[in-house]
């Protein structure tokens, strides 16, 4: 896949993330681009996840990816996203403790939930999109997800979005968040438990 | 055969289970078609989780911003809030200021080991202050300013300002502000807020974000000068971002590096004061003493720390009230009301900040819950006088207390305003149906001059409490208390202090009748006179004299009166076309009597009367 970007640098995936890297630190800043496009979108889809909020996604989003410019010497491996998920899930956690300890009044209201999934005019116009009724369906569950999710403990929520959404395995989560394999099951079995308890029962579901 | 249970189920659809006990669930699920159904249905529940994806497209200005920005230090949103366990430093933040230090000189910049050089627009480790620098280190003194502050080539800083993002702005919290000064016009619920604060400024161009929410400012008065280069630092435009609330960021050119001080100006809502008087006369009550005190109440939202606190006599004219204009959505634009904020505040918060103010400020000093519920908080007494100085103005009268003054949010503070001994006072009780029906009403009048020890400047309007000392022990009575209307200078002062039971007057109707009848050529009635004879029982109970005034309201302007014979000491004179006034005093503990005939003319008799006045007049 070639994905052409505005500067007019082509981001091939034959470059391996540790070539971009490498590049980046020899001075191609370009190749820095290259990365944010690349997992941009898994870093941002986790951070809205976490932060339930699209404002607050955002700004961590240049948070982690300034850490990823501070810390780039300190990369091992050819594959970024281990590495960077692990980044971004800190820069989270920072973030959730930060706002669990001072309380804020926010002052970028979001239009809608996680400012992410809104239903704006732009996805109701355009032909091939789905009925009214089953955009009002998917919208309702996800709300009802995000709701879920964000009811969860912090380590929870990490361990359960890191793995669910991410396919993290257990032994990477447990390296990212400096903890064991065991715990991480814990964390992860814990959410389940609770996540199954706030989301609805399907249609002919659980007796 | 033993079900699996839902735990074992959900470890098991997402792979939690150890090798064993996975393996020992699959063999049993092979054979269970129970356990099959409840799997699949706990799989078909969780496929609801799939509503939302793993990944997120971010925009193309959020990877702009992202890489403009990746080497700028921080770039966050800090929301504005209150740490109410941080104590009353912090707590008395007025405001928080941030600030973001966009693109300056990046040329200097040096890459640090393994970190890649940087290009764009803001990539300057170097030229971007360190957050140390900001971060409640305390005001940097005047000379660090001058000594850190450097002027900068002009050449040196782009045409164009760098675009600040609604979502990238770093806050900062600043220094308390250097110097507070409120100056509170009551009349119109406006208070001009004045600080300066010591701003650390990048050469080339500043982003500073002003921050007021939950409080009570009007935004569109915000106004910051440089106090100090005025002409190497220009205020370009003030941005209220899109979506933000309370928010607004100036955009500053500077040729300075270094602290500059500020000044912030704007107009808020919320601050009062009022006037309070105590006055105490003496067991005879012809002295009083005056002492005067202004109560400063704080509801805008915002604490003030070492506030200078001037307060405004006189009426101030608005085209829209503050309060109005700080609840809406958007400073300008659309009136859009938002919700009150102030009337939905947890009123734990406000018992947790009384009582962290206390351990602060209240060592020594007294506690008065008088005013609770009045001033909305309450009232610390201060312990040491501070003078309140009073200086006229071309329309208004201004009050300065002296020193400064901590008002934090939800509180009132009385100060003292000025004690004056020894004013003569004049005591007396009226007696007027009209007025005040069938009580006698206690009167205390001086005046606003120089011979009452006062006049030096007016009296603002306020409550007034008079006390009598009762006797060497200095014990006090309550008389009463009212309110007073402003007094300009060398203007008299008459203060109903209510109805006195403890002098009385009683009228009574003697005799009633009418007499002296004329008749026109039909032979009709067309005149006669009333004639009423009253009496008038007069009891003073109190144990000193007490002055008194009747007044009698006949109801015609044409009437005649006589006294009867006991009427010594009693002065009478005509007050006006139908009123008649009788003054007396009345000795303590006496009793006294006087009655008087009044002869009422009607019809073509007042025309008589009327005629024979201008006869003896000639």
């Amino acid at each position: 896949m070639i994905v052409y970007i505005s500067s007019g640098i082509k981001d091939s995936m034959q470059d391996s993330d540790r070539n971009l890297m490498d590049a980046y630190l020899g001075g191609n800043a370009a190749a820095f681009e290259t990365l944010v496009r690349r997992h941009g979108p898994t870093v941002l889809g986790y951070l809205t996840k976490m932060t339930h909020n699209r404002d607050h996604a955002e700004d961590l989003f240049q948070e982690t990816f300034r850490k990823v410019h501070e810390h780039a010497a300190s990369f091992r491996g050819d594959n970024l996203r281990p590495w960077l998920l692990t980044l971004t899930a800190h820069t989270a956690i920072s973030w959730y403790r930060k706002a669990k300890n001072n309380p804020a009044v926010s002052l970028n209201h979001p239009l809608c939930a996680d400012g992410v999934h809104c239903q704006t005019l732009e996805n109701t116009l355009p032909a091939g999109t789905p009925e009214p009724a089953d955009l009002l369906v998917l919208d309702e569950q996800r709300r009802q997800v995000r709701n879920a999710l964000g009811k969860l403990p912090e380590q929870q929520r990490t361990a359960l979005v890191l793995n669910y959404y991410h396919q993290f395995s257990c032994q990477q989560i447990a390296e990212a968040l400096n903890c064991s394999v065991g715990t991480v099951k814990t964390h992860i079995f814990r959410a389940l438990k609770r996540m199954a308890a706030l989301l609805p029962d399907p249609a002919g579901g659980i007796e | 055969m033993r079900h699996l249970t839902e735990d074992i189920l959900i470890q098991y659809a997402f792979d939690l289970l150890e090798k064993d006990a996975a393996r020992s669930a699959e063999e049993h699920l092979s054979v269970c078609t129970e356990c099959q159904q409840w799997l699949t249905a706990i799989q078909k529940k969780f496929s609801i989780m799939d509503a939302i994806g793993g990944e997120v497209e971010p925009s193309e200005a959020l990877i702009a911003k992202t890489l403009a920005a990746k080497t700028a230090h921080a770039v966050k949103t800090i929301p504005f809030y209150r740490k109410m366990w941080v104590g009353w430093a912090a707590a008395a933040a007025v405001a928080v200021i941030g600030a973001w230090v966009l693109n300056t000189l990046s040329k200097d910049t040096t890459p640090s080991k393994g970190v890649p050089p940087t290009e764009g627009v803001a990539s300057l480790p170097s030229a971007v202050r360190s957050d140390a620098t900001l971060r409640g280190q305390g005001p940097i003194k005047s000379d660090e300013s001058l000594a850190r502050a450097k002027i900068v080539s002009a050449d040196l800083i782009p045409d164009v300002p760098p675009f600040a993002p609604a979502s990238a702005i770093e806050l900062v919290v600043l220094p308390s502000p250097d110097t507070m000064q409120l100056t509170i016009y009551n009349s119109a619920d406006l208070t001009l807020v004045r600080d300066t604060r010591r701003l650390t400024l990048k050469p080339g161009w500043n982003w500073l974000q002003f921050m007021w929410d939950g409080t009570l400012i009007d935004p569109t008065s915000l106004s910051l000068t440089p106090l100090e280069y005025a002409d190497k630092i220009d205020i370009q435009q003030l941005v209220y971002p899109a979506r933000l609330k309370d928010i607004g960021r100036w955009l500053i050119r500077s040729e300075v590096e270094g602290a500059v001080p500020f000044e912030i100006t704007y107009f808020a809502s919320g601050l009062s004061w009022r006037a309070f008087y105590m006055g105490t006369m003496n067991e005879n009550e012809t002295m009083m003493n005056l002492k005067g005190y202004v109560n400063v109440a704080n509801n805008s939202g915002q604490d003030f720390q070492n506030a200078q606190t001037r307060l405004i006599v006189g009426q101030t004219r608005l085209t829209e009230a503050i309060a109005y204009l700080a609840g809406r959505y958007y400073p300008y634009g659309p009136d859009v009301p938002r919700q009150d904020w102030y009337f939905e505040r947890d009123i734990t918060d406000r018992k947790h900040k009384v009582r962290m103010l206390g351990d602060k400020v209240t060592d020594g000093a007294l506690f008065s819950d008088d005013w609770e519920g009045r001033m909305g908080g309450r009232v610390l007494l201060g312990t040491e006088i501070k003078a309140i100085e009073k200086e006229g103005l071309s329309e208004y009268f201004l009050y300065t207390i002296e020193g400064t003054e901590d008002l934090p949010n939800t509180w009132a503070k009385r100060l003292p305003s000025f004690d004056v001994s020894d004013i003569p006072v004049k005591s007396l009780y009226k007696y007027d149906e009209d007025r005040y029906g069938m009580d006698t009403i206690r009167f205390v009048s001086f005046k606003n001059d120089v011979e009452h020890e006062l006049g030096d400047t007016p009296i603002p309007e306020g409550n007034i409490r008079i006390y009598r000392r009762l006797n060497d022990a200095q014990n006090l009575s309550y008389i009463g208390g009212t309110d007073i209307k402003y007094i300009p200078v060398n203007e008299d002062v008459e203060l109903n202090l209510g109805a006195s039971p403890l002098v009385k007057i009683e009228p009574k109707l003697i005799d009633s009748k009418t007499d002296n009848y004329t008749f026109n050529g039909k032979g009709d009635i067309d005149g006669w006179d009333e004639i009423e004879t009253w009496q008038m029982k007069l009891t003073n109970t109190r144990e000193i004299p007490a002055e008194i005034e009747i007044t009698r309201n006949f109801g015609t302007d044409y009437w005649d009166i006589d006294l009867d014979k006991n009427t010594e000491g009693i002065e009478y004179k005509k007050h006006d076309k139908s009123h008649a006034r009788f003054t007396l005093t009345l000795e303590p503990q006496t009793e006294k009597a006087f009655a008087y005939t009044v002869t009422k003319y009607q019809g073509t008799r007042s025309e008589i009367y009327v005629k024979q006045l201008q006869e003896q007049a000639q």
